[in-house]
Order: C-alpha cells, then sequence, then structure tokens
C-alpha cells in the first residue's frame, strides 16, 4: 500500500502550554490510510508519497493541524489545546451533531460551567444559568436536593422533572454525582430534540456525560481540587424577643378569660392564667427578662470539604482513560446532620482498530447520610424564649449542663411544678439521641461496543445499568419524646428503632445503526435504534419498639415481637422502544431533522401501550448566504423552527390494575382479621401524556461572536395530563390515575453572551439569562367550562394556582355591626365578600389569588480575568412568585399561644380592661379569636388564606476570586497549573420574604431550614 | 460481515421476546378480581368491611357529641371545632369530622358494593349469604349515619370501574328505604348466635329498631314505624335481663360482656403495626387536661374537649352507681393506679365532691386523705376557667394500656386506645322499646325504662315519663357513648336542650342561611368542589 517511491520523514509534537511531548498523536498523510501515531516521547516516522505531501496531526482535546511538508524530512509540531471542542458539539441523544449544524433546542453546560460555583452538586451548579430551566432548593436541609423543571409545569403529577440520562442510563436524580466527574449536561429543551426519548421526553432531558477518558490528552495527566468551606448560618427569621413575646403570651388569654369579655377582664385574671401557681420560675424569668437563645443552641457551622483527584492519560495504542476519586465532607447547620459522598470514577476507551471501539464507564457512589432530627429546629423555633434546655435546683437555679426532658414542664427536684406552659420536648435531647442515618451505593455503568464497517456505516450496542441500594435506620433514643411515648402500660422510657432497605435496578440496553452520506451539496445520515429498559425497585422495612438495649438500629429484634412491623414492596416497569432519525443538510445551510419513536410502556393499560412520538425541525443558516458571508457584524445567525410530540408515561406501576394494595385491620372477640382491598381504583383505560410542541428560535452571533446568543419562543400543548385525581366523595375512592385533560405552556428564553472584553491580560464576559413561562390549564374531562375545585384545577389559570378566600384584614371596633352581619366580631379575620351579598360563602367568595410560578426569571454571570486574577460572580432572581408558606402558618399562627411568634409588627388585641395595652391590626388577628377563616383550611389543599407570602426574590448565588501562579514558578516545581480562589455562596439574598429563605418559602415545615452562607478556600493543581 | 450478523441476529432474539416484554408483572400485590372469586379471598374484602368501622368510630368524636346538651369545651382551654361545638361558625369548610364522616361513610358503602358485587360470582359457599347480610348491615349503617347528619344524600349502590365525577342528591325517604331494605335482608341471612364480633341477627334487629324510630319522627315517617321500632327492640332484647353491674359493663377488658349487642372491635394485637393511631379515641374525651408527654403511661391524653357539663353531671343522684362508673370522682397520684393497682398506696391526690356530700362529708374525707386537693361541686364541669385536673375525668373509657399520643392525626388516624367501642348494647334497646312505646304503651314503657333504672342501683321507680325523661336517662346510661347528637336531633330537641344547658350555645347559635336552622349537618365543601354536578344542593341553612 506504501508509495514506492516515498520519502521518509520524522519529527516530534509537543504541547504549546508545556512544551511536553505528546504520545499517541494520530499522524496521517492527507487524501490517503497512511498513518503512524506518535510514540511516548512524542516522536514518529512515517513514510509519504513524496516530499510535497501533507500530513495532518490530530489528537482529541487539541486542534487538528495539517502540514504542507515542503521539502522537510524532519518536523517539529507544536499543537494547541483545542477549548471549543465542547461548545461545538452539542449531545442530542444517542449521538451528538456540531453545534453550528443543530436544529432543535438544546442548551450545553461545560465542565468548566458545572465546576465553577464549586458546590456539591450539579444541579445547584448550574442554578439559574439556563434559560427556560428552573432550579430551586427543596428545603435547605442538607442532601434534600434540588428540585428542576423545565419550560415550565407540563403535568400534574408532582415529579415533574426531566428525564436525566447518565451516561445512556436514565436516573430519577443527579445529586449523587461529584460535579468534577462531569464533562458535560446537555439540556434538550424543545419537543423536536427531546422526542427522541419519546415518552420520558415531555418534561425536558437532561443528558449528563461523565468523563469517560475519551476526551482525554495523551499522556498522564493529573489534576487534583482542594476546598475548604464553612456554612454559615445567615439570614435567620427574626422571632419575638421576651418583652415582645410576653406581651403576645399575655394578650392570646383575652379572647378565653372572663367568657372572653376583655373589656370587664381584670388584670388579675390575666395574672392568673399567665403565671398561675404551678409557674413560678417562669414568672421569675419573665421579670428578670431572662432568656435563653434556642436557635443558637441548635444551630452551628457547617463544614465543607471537598477533595478530588483526577487522572487521565492516553496510550499509543488507542488506549484512553479517566480515573477520578472525589470525597466530600459536610456538615449541616443543624447539629447532628452530615453528608459524606465518596466517588470512584473510571472510564477507559479503547481503539481497538479504524472498525471497532469498545469503552467502559463506571462510576460508583457511597453516601453516608444523617439527618440527625427532624423535630429538633423546629422545636427549637416553637420554644417561647424564657424557657431554657436546663434543669433547675431547690432554689430555682439552672444546672447548666443537665438538660430537662421537657423545658415547658419543669419541676423542681421535689416535684413540685416550677414552670407549667408546653410539651415540648427539648430539642437538645433529641439531637443527642436521635438518628436518622442514609447509607447508600450507586453505581452506574454503561459499556459498549462499536463497529464501523465501513466509514459511512456503524453499529454500536450498549448496555448501561444504574444500581442504588440504600439503608436508612432510624433510631429514637429512650431520652426523646418518642422514647417518652413508649412508657404506656408502665414500660420504662425505651429506644425504638427502624430499618429500611430500597434496591433498585434499571437497566438499558441500546441497539443502534448509523449511516451517513456527503457530497458536495447534500449531506444525510440516519439512526435507527433499539431499545429496551427494564427497572425493578424492591423495598423492605422492620421496626420494633420498647428495645431494652441502646443499639441504634442494629439489634431491632431486641424489641418485644408484639412490636415488631414488617413489610416489602416490589415494583416492575419495562419500556421497548424503536426509534429512527434523519439529519439532511442541503449546501451546509438548509438542515432537516426528523425523528419518531414508538415506545411501549408496561405500566398503561391494555389497549394504550403502544404510542409513537414524530418530530421535525428545519434550520437555516443565515449567515452561509452571499450576502452575509462576508459581513463584519454578523458572524452567526440561525433561524430555526421545530415541532414535535413528547410524552409522559410517569405513573406508578400497576395503577392499571386493582391490586390489592391496601391492608386493613380488624379483629373478632379478640382474634384477628385482617382484609385486603385496592388502595386506588384501577384505570383499564390509562393512557399516554403527550405534548406538542412548536419552538421557534434564533441563534446569533454578532462581532465574531463578541457578542452571541439565542432566543427561542415556544407554545406547547400538553393533552391527556395525568394525575392522581381526587374523586368525588360519593364515589368511596380517594383517587384513580387517570388522563385528565390539557395545560398549555407558552414563554419565551433569552441567552445572551457578551464578551465586553477581550484581550491578552484583561477580559471580561458577562452572560444574561431571562425565561419567561405562562401556564395555563385548557381544559378538563372534556371540557372547557367547569373548573374542578377539588382537584385545584381551574380553568384559565395555572397549575400552581392557589384557590382561597380573599383575606381581607381584620374586623376592626369600629366596624363591629357590619362585622355581626356576618356572624364575626371584632379582632377576627375578615374575608373578602367578592360577591357584595353579605355571606361568605364558598361558592362565591374563593377566586384564584395567584400562583406559585414566577411571573419571570433571570440570572447575570458575570467573570473578570486581570493578568493572574479571576474574578466571577452570578446572580439570579425569579420574580412575581407566590407561595403557601408553612413557615408563616406555624409561626403566625395566632391560636397557640404557649409558644414562640415571628416577630410580626402587630396583631389585633381590643381595649381591655386587663391592662394590656391595645394595638390595631390589619394583618394578624385577635389570639384565640381569629374567626371561622382563619384557622379553617380554605381549599382542598389544607391551606389557609392567610398565609401567602410574596416570595421573590434576588439572590447573589456566588462570589469567586482566583489567582493563577506564573508560568515561571510553576515551571521550576514541575507542575502544569495551580490556582488558588476564595468563593463565597448565597452571600446575599434580598427578599421580603420572612421565613428561612425564599427559595424554599414552600418547603414542609418539617425539613425546612435556615438560610446560609458559604465561605470557601480552595485550590486546583494540574501536574 | 459475520459481526453484522451475529448483531442482527441478536437484534431479532431480542424483539421477538418483546411481546409480553410490557405486560405488568406484580409480585407483591395480588390482583382483586381473582382473589375475590375464592372463598378465603372473599373473606379478606368482608373483614376489610368490618375494618371501615374503625375509619367511621375511631377517630374525633365531634360529630357524634359535641355542640349537645351533655357535653362543652372547657373555657380558657380546650379546643373544639367551632362549628360543631357552637353552630353559629358552622360552614361547609368546618373541619371537626363532618367531611370525614361523609367520606368514610361513603368508603364503606362502595367497599360494600364490591363485596356484594363479588358475591355473585365469588365461589358459592354455605356461609357467603351471612357474609354478604354483615356487609348489607355495614352498608345501612353508613346510609343510617348519612341521613340523620346531612338528611337526603347520594344513593350509590353501584360497583365502580371507572372514574364517575356526577352524582345527584336522593331525598331523605330514598335513603330509608335503602337502609331498610339492607337490613331488612340481613336479617334473614345473618347469624344467629351469641355475639362474636360479627353481625348477629340482634344487632340487625338493634339497628332496625332505630332506624324505625329515627324515621318515626321524620315528615315521611309514621307512627307505625314506632310500632315497628319497638317490635324489632323487643325481638333483640328477646327477654334478656340486666343482671351485670354497670360498673363491671365498662370496666377496661370486659366489652365483650353479655349486654353488648354490637362494637367497633380493637384489640392489642390488630393495632399493633401503629399501637399510636391505629386505635381509637374514645378515651380521648370527656376530661381536663392530666399533663403532657411526662405523664406518659401513667394517665392518658386528654384534652379539655367534650367536658361534661354542670347539667351532665346534675343529672346524677346519689344512689345511682353510673356515676362512680363513669366519672374519676377520686383520681390517684397515678392516674392508671385506679386500674391497674400500680402506685396504688400512692393516695388520692384530686377529688370531685358530688353534689349529694354534705359539707361535713366532705371534712371528713379531707381529713381521712392528707394532701388531697378538692373540687367542690360545681366547680369541676365544662365552662371554668382550667388548670390540670381542673375538670372531672371520665373513666369509663380508659385504656391503661394504651400507647401515649396527643392531639389528633392525619387521615384514617384513630388513637392509641385498643378497646371496643361499643355502637350498640342491651340498655340502649330497652331505652329504644322505651322512647318507642312512649305515645302507644307508656306502661310498657315505663317498664323497659325502669329496669334500665333498676339496674343502676335506682330504687324508686319512675311512675310516669315523657321525652325529656327518656333523653336525661340516655344521658346517665349512654355518658359518652357516640349517640347524643342524634338522640337530640331525632327527637327535634337539639335546639331546645343545647341551648338550655351548654353555656357556649344560644338559640340564635343556629340561626342559618334562608330563614333555616342548622340542624342538618352541611354537605362537606371538599363533597361540593369534587362533584362535577354543580347543581348538588347544599342544605338550605348554609347556602
Amino acid at each position: 500500500m506504501y508509495a514506492q517511491n516515498g520519502t521518509n520523514i520524522s519529527g516530534q509534537i509537543t504541547d504549546i502550554s508545556d512544551n511536553m511531548s505528546i504520545p499517541g498523536v494520530n499522524v496521517i498523510e492527507k487524501g490517503t490510510t497512511n498513518g503512524t501515531s506518535t510514540d511516548i516521547d512524542g516522536n514518529f516516522t512515517l513514510r509519504v508519497s513524496g516530499p510535497n505531501a501533507i500530513i495532518v496531526i490530530s489528537s482529541v482535546g487539541y486542534q487538528t493541524q495539517e502540514i504542507a511538508l515542503k521539502g522537510q524530512k524532519s518536523v517539529t509540531i507544536v499543537l494547541n489545546a483545542d477549548e471549543k471542542t465542547l461548545e461545538e458539539v452539542v449531545v442530542v441523544g444517542y449521538g451528538t451533531v456540531k453545534k453550528r449544524d443543530l436544529t432543535g433546542t438544546v442548551s450545553t453546560i461545560s465542565a468548566k460551567d458545572v465546576t465553577e460555583r464549586n458546590t456539591t452538586s450539579a444541579l445547584e451548579a448550574i442554578q439559574g444559568n439556563v434559560a427556560g430551566v428552573q432550579i430551586s432548593s427543596n428545603s435547605g436541609r442538607l442532601g434534600d436536593g434540588y428540585s428542576i423543571s423545565i419550560r415550565g409545569k407540563n403535568s400534574l403529577l408532582l415529579d415533574t422533572k426531566p428525564l436525566f440520562i447518565v451516561d445512556g442510563a436514565p436516573v430519577d436524580d443527579i445529586s449523587f454525582l461529584n460535579p468534577q466527574d462531569i464533562e458535560r449536561m446537555d439540556v434538550l429543551k424543545d419537543a423536536s430534540s427531546a422526542a427522541i426519548y419519546g415518552s420520558r421526553g415531555a418534561s425536558g432531558v437532561v443528558i449528563v456525560t461523565t468523563k469517560s477518558g475519551s476526551a482525554s490528552k495523551s499522556g498522564f495527566n493529573v489534576n487534583f481540587e482542594s476546598s475548604f468551606g464553612t456554612k454559615e448560618v445567615a439570614r435567620l427569621p427574626k422571632m419575638m424577643n421576651g418583652d415582645k413575646w410576653f406581651y403576645y403570651h399575655q394578650s392570646a388569654f383575652l379572647a378565653t378569660l372572663n367568657g372572653g369579655n376583655y373589656a370587664t377582664t381584670t388584670p388579675a385574671q390575666v395574672e392568673g392564667a399567665v403565671g398561675n401557681a404551678a409557674n413560678p420560675i417562669f414568672m421569675q424569668r419573665v421579670r428578670d427578662n431572662n432568656t435563653f437563645d434556642w436557635y443558637d443552641a441548635v444551630l452551628q457551622s457547617g463544614v465543607q470539604q471537598n477533595n478530588y483527584l483526577n487522572i487521565t492519560g492516553r496510550s499509543e495504542g488507542g488506549m484512553s482513560y479517566n480515573l477520578g476519586l472525589g470525597v466530600q465532607n459536610e456538615t449541616g447547620t443543624l447539629k447532628n446532620e452530615s453528608l459524606d459522598k465518596y466517588t470512584l470514577k473510571a472510564g477507559l476507551n479503547h481503539k481497538v482498530s479504524d472498525k471497532f471501539s469498545t469503552g467502559v464507564n463506571l462510576t460508583i457512589v457511597k453516601t453516608d447520610e444523617q439527618l440527625g432530627s427532624d423535630v429538633a429546629m423546629r422545636d427549637a423555633f416553637r420554644l417561647n424564649p424564657f424557657l431554657s434546655p436546663w434543669k433547675i435546683d431547690a432554689d430555682g437555679n439552672e444546672i447548666v449542663g443537665e438538660l430537662a426532658p421537657v423545658p415547658g414542664k419543669l419541676f423542681y427536684p421535689d416535684g413540685t411544678a416550677a414552670i407549667d406552659k408546653t410539651s415540648t420536648y427539648n430539642p437538645l435531647l433529641e439531637i443527642e439521641n436521635t438518628s436518622d442515618e442514609i447509607k447508600r451505593w450507586r453505581a452506574i455503568g454503561n459499556v459498549y461496543f462499536q463497529y464501523n464497517p465501513y466509514s459511512w456505516l456503524s453499529f454500536r450496542t450498549s448496555y448501561s445499568g444504574n444500581f442504588n441500594t440504600a439503608k436508612r435506620g432510624k433510631y429514637w433514643g429512650a431520652l426523646t419524646n418518642v422514647g417518652l411515648a413508649n412508657t404506656a402500660g408502665g414500660n420504662p422510657q425505651l429506644p425504638s428503632s427502624a430499618l429500611g432497605n430500597t434496591d433498585g435496578y434499571d437497566q438499558t440496553w441500546d441497539n443502534q445503526v448509523n449511516m451517513n452520506f456527503e457530497n458536495e451539496n447534500h449531506a444525510f445520515s440516519f439512526l435507527g435504534l433499539q431499545s429496551i429498559n427494564i427497572n425493578t425497585n424492591e423495598t423492605s422495612e422492620l421496626s420494633s419498639r420498647l428495645q431494652p438495649f441502646d443499639t441504634g438500629y442494629h439489634n431491632i429484634g431486641s424489641g418485644p415481637q408484639a412490636t415488631f412491623f414488617v413489610g416489602s414492596t416490589y415494583a416492575k416497569r419495562t419500556l421497548n422502544s424503536y426509534a429512527a432519525r434523519v439529519n439532511y443538510t442541503f449546501k451546509d445551510k438548509y438542515l432537516l431533522t426528523a425523528s419518531v419513536r414508538w415506545d411501549g410502556s408496561s405500566v398503561l393499560s391494555a389497549e394504550n401501550k403502544w404510542e409513537s412520538f414524530p418530530s421535525a425541525a428545519f434550520a437555516w443558516k443565515l449567515n452561509e448566504e452571499n450576502f452575509l458571508k462576508d459581513s463584519k457584524i454578523v458572524s452567526n445567525l440561525k433561524p430555526r423552527i421545530s415541532y414535535g410530540f413528547t410524552g409522559n408515561s410517569n405513573v406508578p406501576a400497576y395503577t392499571t390494575l386493582n391490586g390489592l394494595t391496601e391492608q386493613t385491620y380488624y379483629n373478632f372477640n379478640n382474634t384477628t382479621f385482617n382484609g385486603f382491598v385496592p388502595g386506588s381504583l384501577a384505570n383499564k383505560d390509562l393512557t399516554w401524556e403527550k405534548t406538542r410542541e412548536l419552538n421557534v428560535g434564533l441563534d446569533f452571533g454578532f462581532f465574531n461572536n463578541r457578542i452571541s446568543g439565542t432566543i427561542d419562543v415556544y407554545d406547547r400543548l400538553s393533552k391527556d395530563l395525568l394525575y392522581a385525581q381526587q374523586l368525588p366523595l360519593e364515589s368511596g375512592w380517594e383517587i384513580i390515575y387517570s388522563n385528565v385533560g390539557s395545560v398549555s405552556n407558552k414563554g419565551v428564553e433569552v441567552g445572551l453572551t457578551t464578551k465586553n472584553i477581550v484581550g491578552e491580560k484583561f477580559s471580561w464576559t458577562t452572560s444574561f439569562v431571562f425565561s419567561k413561562n405562562t401556564n395555563k390549564l385548557e381544559s378538563i374531562y372534556d371540557q372547557s367550562e367547569v373548573s374542578d375545585v377539588g382537584n385545584n384545577l381551574h380553568l384559565g389559570q395555572s397549575l400552581n394556582s392557589y384557590y382561597n378566600y380573599v383575606f381581607d384584614g381584620i374586623w376592626q371596633e369600629s366596624e363591629r355591626a357590619e362585622a355581626a352581619t356576618y356572624n364575626q366580631t371584632p379582632g377576627q379575620a375578615r374575608v373578602k365578600d367578592l360577591n357584595g351579598d353579605g355571606v361568605i360563602d364558598a361558592v362565591n367568595d374563593r377566586k384564584v389569588i395567584g400562583n406559585s410560578d414566577p411571573d419571570w426569571s433571570g440570572s447575570v454571570n458575570s467573570t473578570l480575568t486581570y493578568g493572574d486574577f479571576d474574578f466571577s460572580f452570578s446572580i439570579f432572581t425569579n420574580q412575581g412568585v407566590l407561595a403557601y408558606s408553612p413557615f408563616h402558618e406555624n409561626f403566625t399562627d395566632m391560636q397557640d399561644r404557649g409558644r414562640q411568634r415571628l416577630d410580626v409588627a402587630n396583631w389585633y388585641i381590643p381595649e381591655n380592661g386587663a391592662g394590656i395595652p391595645a394595638q390595631a391590626s390589619n394583618a394578624y388577628p385577635m389570639p384565640r379569636n381569629e374567626g371561622a377563616f382563619w384557622n379553617t383550611a380554605g381549599n382542598a389543599q389544607g391551606q389557609k388564606m392567610g398565609m401567602y407570602r410574596d416570595a421573590s426574590f434576588v439572590k447573589v448565588k456566588n462570589i469567586s476570586l482566583g489567582y493563577t501562579f506564573n508560568s515561571a514558578l510553576t515551571e521550576r516545581l514541575k507542575i502544569k497549573k495551580l490556582r488558588i480562589y476564595a468563593n463565597v455562596i448565597n452571600p446575599f439574598v434580598f427578599t421580603d420574604y420572612e421565613g428561612y429563605d425564599p427559595e424554599w418559602a414552600t418547603a414542609p415545615f418539617s425539613t425546612g431550614r435556615v438560610s446560609s452562607i458559604t465561605y470557601q478556600f480552595g485550590l486546583s493543581l494540574n501536574l | 460481515m459475520k459481526k453484522i450478523l451475529l448483531f442482527g441476529l441478536l437484534v431479532v432474539t431480542m424483539a421477538s421476546c418483546s411481546d409480553n416484554f410490557i405486560e405488568e408483572e406484580n409480585l407483591g400485590n395480588a390482583d382483586a378480581e381473582t382473589t375475590y372469586k375464592t372463598a378465603s379471598g372473599y373473606n379478606l374484602l368482608v373483614n376489610a368491611n368490618y375494618s371501615l368501622l374503625r375509619n367511621i368510630y375511631g377517630q374525633d368524636a365531634y360529630v357524634f357529641c359535641a355542640g349537645t346538651d351533655l357535653y362543652a369545651v372547657g373555657s380558657g382551654r380546650g379546643t373544639e371545632p367551632e362549628g360543631l361545638s357552637r353552630y353559629s361558625q358552622l360552614n361547609p369548610a368546618s373541619d371537626g369530622g363532618i367531611e370525614e364522616l361523609y367520606a368514610y361513610c361513603y368508603e364503606a358503602i362502595q367497599k360494600a358494593n364490591i363485596a356484594i358485587h363479588f358475591s355473585e360470582i365469588t365461589e358459592q359457599t354455605p356461609n357467603l349469604p351471612q357474609l354478604v347480610g354483615e356487609v348489607k348491615y355495614l352498608r345501612a349503617n353508613a346510609y343510617f349515619l348519612l341521613v340523620q347528619s346531612f338528611g337526603g344524600v347520594s344513593i350509590v349502590n353501584e360497583y365502580f370501574t371507572g372514574p364517575v365525577l356526577s352524582f345527584e342528591r336522593n331525598s331523605a325517604q330514598e335513603v330509608y328505604d335503602v337502609i331498610i331494605a339492607d337490613l331488612e335482608d340481613a336479617l334473614n341471612t345473618v347469624g344467629t348466635g351469641a355475639y362474636n364480633g360479627r353481625v348477629n341477627k340482634r344487632a340487625v334487629q338493634h339497628l332496625l329498631a332505630k332506624v324505625y324510630l329515627t324515621r318515626a319522627y321524620e315528615t315521611f315517617g309514621s307512627t307505625a314505624d314506632f310500632a315497628t321500632a319497638a317490635t324489632y327492640a323487643e325481638d333483640a332484647i328477646a327477654g334478656q335481663q340486666m343482671t351485670t353491674p354497670f360498673k363491671d359493663l365498662w370496666f377496661p377488658g370486659n366489652e365483650m360482656n353479655v349486654e353488648t349487642i354490637f362494637s367497633v372491635q380493637y384489640s392489642p394485637g390488630s393495632i399493633s403495626h401503629n399501637p399510636a393511631r391505629a386505635g381509637n379515641k374514645q378515651a380521648n374525651w370527656y376530661s381536663s387536661y392530666l399533663g403532657g408527654a411526662e405523664v406518659s403511661g401513667s394517665a392518658p391524653w386528654r384534652s379539655y374537649t367534650l367536658l361534661p357539663t354542670e347539667f351532665a353531671l346534675g343529672l346524677f343522684t346519689e344512689e345511682d352507681q353510673r356515676y362512680e362508673a363513669t366519672f374519676m370522682t377520686e383520681v390517684l397520684w397515678r392516674y392508671y393506679g385506679f386500674f391497674d393497682g400500680i402506685n396504688i398506696t400512692g393516695n388520692v391526690r384530686h377529688y370531685y365532691v358530688p353534689q349529694w356530700e354534705t359539707p361535713e362529708e366532705t371534712a371528713a374525707y379531707v381529713a381521712a386523705h392528707p394532701g388531697v386537693i378538692t373540687h367542690a361541686w360545681g366547680t369541676y364541669g365544662a365552662g371554668v376557667v382550667s388548670s390540670d385536673y381542673q375538670t372531672i375525668p371520665t373513666k369509663k373509657f380508659d385504656d391503661p394500656k394504651a400507647a401515649y399520643v396527643t392531639g389528633g392525626g392525619g387521615t384514617k388516624e384513630g388513637g392509641p386506645s385498643s378497646r371496643d367501642i361499643i355502637l350498640s348494647r342491651l340498655s340502649e334497646t330497652y331505652l329504644i322499646a322505651a322512647e318507642a312505646y312512649l305515645n302507644s304503651n307508656p306502661t310498657l314503657g315505663l317498664e323497659r325504662l325502669n329496669a334500665v333504672r333498676t339496674r343502676a342501683g335506682i330504687t324508686t321507680p319512675l311512675t310516669s315519663y315523657n321525652i325529656d325523661t327518656i333523653l336525661d336517662e340516655r344521658a346517665r346510661e349512654l355518658f359518652g357513648e357516640y349517640h347524643r347528637w342524634f338522640d337530640l336531633k331525632r327527637t327535634g330537641k337539639l335546639v331546645e336542650r343545647a341551648s338550655a344547658h351548654n353555656y357556649l350555645i344560644e338559640a340564635s347559635n343556629f340561626n342559618g342561611a334562608n330563614g333555616q336552622l342548622k340542624i342538618l349537618r352541611p354537605i362537606p365543601q371538599r363533597a361540593l368542589d369534587l362533584n362535577q354536578n354543580k347543581d348538588f344542593p347544599q342544605n338550605p341553612a348554609y347556602n
């Protein structure tokens, strides 16, 4: 094959950045198959056809070069690292396309973006950065993770998160990954992109590619990242101080003392109720204003440590690898909460020959999570400021260090009462004696084999497995509220514990064929796919009470048999799929993509298992047209249009079957006879939820891409929404999984990047993201006239609507007569009489008062480099968010009088004979006289009308400052790069919301945690 | 090429096995349709029907007791749902158990419908008709609760296989027809043996007596209904005398005594999966607060709710043994010590002076019990300001073995007691008979009434009676049992007696919309919200 009369040449190839030689670089004579690769020292020899041959030098991670030999026999070639490789290719599902040839709407997030903020969660790392993607913290609690939704809520099922694909395996969450292991994330937003995932694509798709080694540079590269940070409690809600709380406490008796006739209530009556004989110490503390800071007692500075070692390399024989080892340790801002994550990553690729390649990619993650006490935070905030955690001696002095079980029920050593106010258990004892541990192993791996018989044809088969096993052990020691409750029947205070196991395995086998044809004017490619997915999930649990020993959850059998509880479950779902996709390009200007996927799902009814999901997209590279080709202004201009269908079948397994899922308990004359019934009504007609979407977009770049970005406008309509629909009470069934209606999401997304300054020494880049989405329920039950109030489905409104009575201030004394017409009295919460008929009734006086969707959200990210310094910050905002706030439901409830309250500006106190200063209010009713509507849930969601709050915010997500040591120094130390940095996460939040944090304003009361600021120092070292 | 072939073969193999690849494989749960066709599977369904009694009766008692002459919340402590306890704030969204009652009754009805549907296709066994009869009793009982509480409701006797979103309202008369039809069916098929926890003939007779008695007061009822009620009551009594001392009837563990006709069954074993919530709450009421979690194991959790009113306490006389058996007139240092003897030497801590005691007797008592805190007559009924132990505790339903647990739970969560909730018992049958005879055969009626009083230790028989006599007797005999609101509502005495004897209720509290009184409960707002039939009428007092 070699040219008989060729010329031998030789050369050496080095990296421009460090002058190190590069092994494994491909050297090919252009237009032939004649080639070789460099040896370990970066040297090569090649016999070429003649002295004027041209050689092509290519290596992954470097820019490809063509060298005309022009008679040279020996060449030294310097390669530039190819920084743009990532940006230029987009992962579109079962393949990649060049970004310039993309027809759909896909946002790509590079490894740099994922690690820039130095967070331990990949989702937190990109919060606010991707147009159309909403990410928010669920509760602020360590390990509770982030929720994500793409382009609004298009499903009624709570779980509207996108499909995550990690290395080909579908996963329900990516929080287990170490952000450092992520090579790139591609977010498929429009239907034409997501349609290749068919039945699972309706909420968008996030494809995560971990570092597999295929992009590893030649040679042996070591990268070490380390950071240490502290997480400081920040922006604590302002609770009442001692004086104010006692004022509140006294005022809360007016409504009930003296038959509620507060005008004639005497100071002595209030004194008698507040400071009765059982409360000498309490009253003493009030007189001394002796308060205790409960928040400080349970909260602490969290610690965050992150160490990561990465080794990559590429050898001569076509073998490349990536090894990663990560250790993350975090402790929470509430004592006894921690999260440790250990990741091991191994990727290996082998290009066996020109025709065969194979590889394996494996990520193993071990997490140890300690959730601590789920009541301590709540109880610490609930205990009033005059209660302290300590026992008292006979003189009533605190014995600091000896914890009293129930601080609000304090006794002298002789058993007489010192404080008799509230039975809230001591949160410090809860923290010390509670454990809630999750030990999880997670492995996700992928093996592939690829065969390219011809340059235009390839086959690929890949198997991905995702293994997830977790053990959750809970333990309540004797000295907890649970331990106290164990004393029934004369038992001593004893421990209880429970253990739950889950075992999940998800396996996917993809077989695909790819074909490519290309000539001068036409380029055509085809993908054929056959895929199966099997997901099984098994759980088991066991618990006992009244255990004789303190053995955590490690000896559950030690409890008496009568307290044993056991259970186990099994669920399996399967998906069978076929898909095809064609890409056609004409003259490299007109791009067409069409795809179709057929999915058959086990979880749908027998008649409705199969569905097809077609899509098409068209893009036009306007900048390639003659009239723009040489433009100095326009560097990129690509309008796009796409239309497609995606689906959702994300219902639990077996909802089409009347499985006997609900065990009932009964006995006849002391002999137990349990029963079994279906827990919900089976739906024998259950079918797909299907979303069609039209997307019009524009990619643009001006002034040599100094200004670049994308604008997308979309219109999606989701039909046959799947919903756990509550049924009319008369039906005797609570819910059925069914297809109830259709919802539209319309929105606009803008992403804009400006390179404000580009220079050798100084550069400055800024990117802006703006998204706005409008969600609207179009129809339910095949009609669009009658809303379903009971299911919170309001036609023409958002799916996240709040429907309730309208809080209209407080009835004032001057309005007594008018209040009486509504059966109300001054001090009570007033409801707006919407139809003005003089009666407050559910039909006419409730309405949609708002929704929790942001009106718009946006972000700004900016990076400046000056010499060896780099500085960056990111800000994001959600505006126009209304939240139902469980925090307020608890801490501004005016029914409770013994526990701590939020420091509200005012609440209603009438003129009274007890000497308690009156106070006007239009915000909060008179304690214990709140009126019929204040404490009554006005809707099926159990929400109370006065507890909605604006949770809009602007958050500075992070600010970081880094310094990279100059190469003169690092070279002497034989290292490639050394950077040190300081980073602050969540330093500032601007909001009117008074609870823990506006981002998780709707978090359940038990898991909501305080806001925090993380300060980090770190280094990044390349060897 | 060989490899391509191999590859192709692989794909073909895969595809060929894909036919049943997407069938559901449910290893964890048996299928209802298959299981219920077997005899043992059908029993599981019937057991589940019984279990729904626990949902209906095991939770808050406000729909049964609150807002009557006998029970009221403490003044200044304790929280009862205001709508149910005072009426003025009663509206369709009121909480407190109206919605739960409505929903659980319909759940019971639908589960009964399933059982009746499968009775035709399941394995036909000799005892199948008995099981169907039991289920019909349970369905009738649910309808009976609904019709008494709400008036006419939807009659839903279909077995559903898919979602139905729209329901119509039937008249009360139609609902009574359905109840009587079910009970008459049941009468001929249920077992005839002694009560063993399952519905037997006597239980059906008792309920029929009560249904006819209740219908007799309705506009569409008739005097014949009183006669039918009396007949069924006599059938249920079947000549049995009340010979057990009243206090023995109510000592913990004696729930299956010879006078029990029907009860919601509980046992420690059948609530062990969730001992704090799978039992019932009957022991949670009728008392002052006795302490928080710190008294766990030595006293029950109480909350100053459904306290006996002064009126209720004043109904008892000195010779009436039911007073001591109902109320904990002396509280030992360890409350449960009365039952289990533990810490019995701890002396009396609280003493509630009965209304008939003279000052001298009280002084003697105090002298004999040093350190005792006495509560004078007139200071320990509902309505007084309150510290712990301020109002007299009720001991009738105490369960010393119950887990200590505060407050209510969520949906389908009951309380910690594993004592049965007695729904029908012999003395009530006597009282039903007495009420039914009131206008037709007062002599026989008096005999039935006096039988109840005699067993209670009352030596002088009554010589005449009226409906108030009956209601007073029911108050003494059935204090705390889940009948009172229905008794007052049935007899038309709700407004009169509640406003006369409950310190929180004025007659005007009952004034509702459209000039109507708030006697019937409002149809729960959630029911109206979920019903796609927007013409389903609310009860007129709540519109």
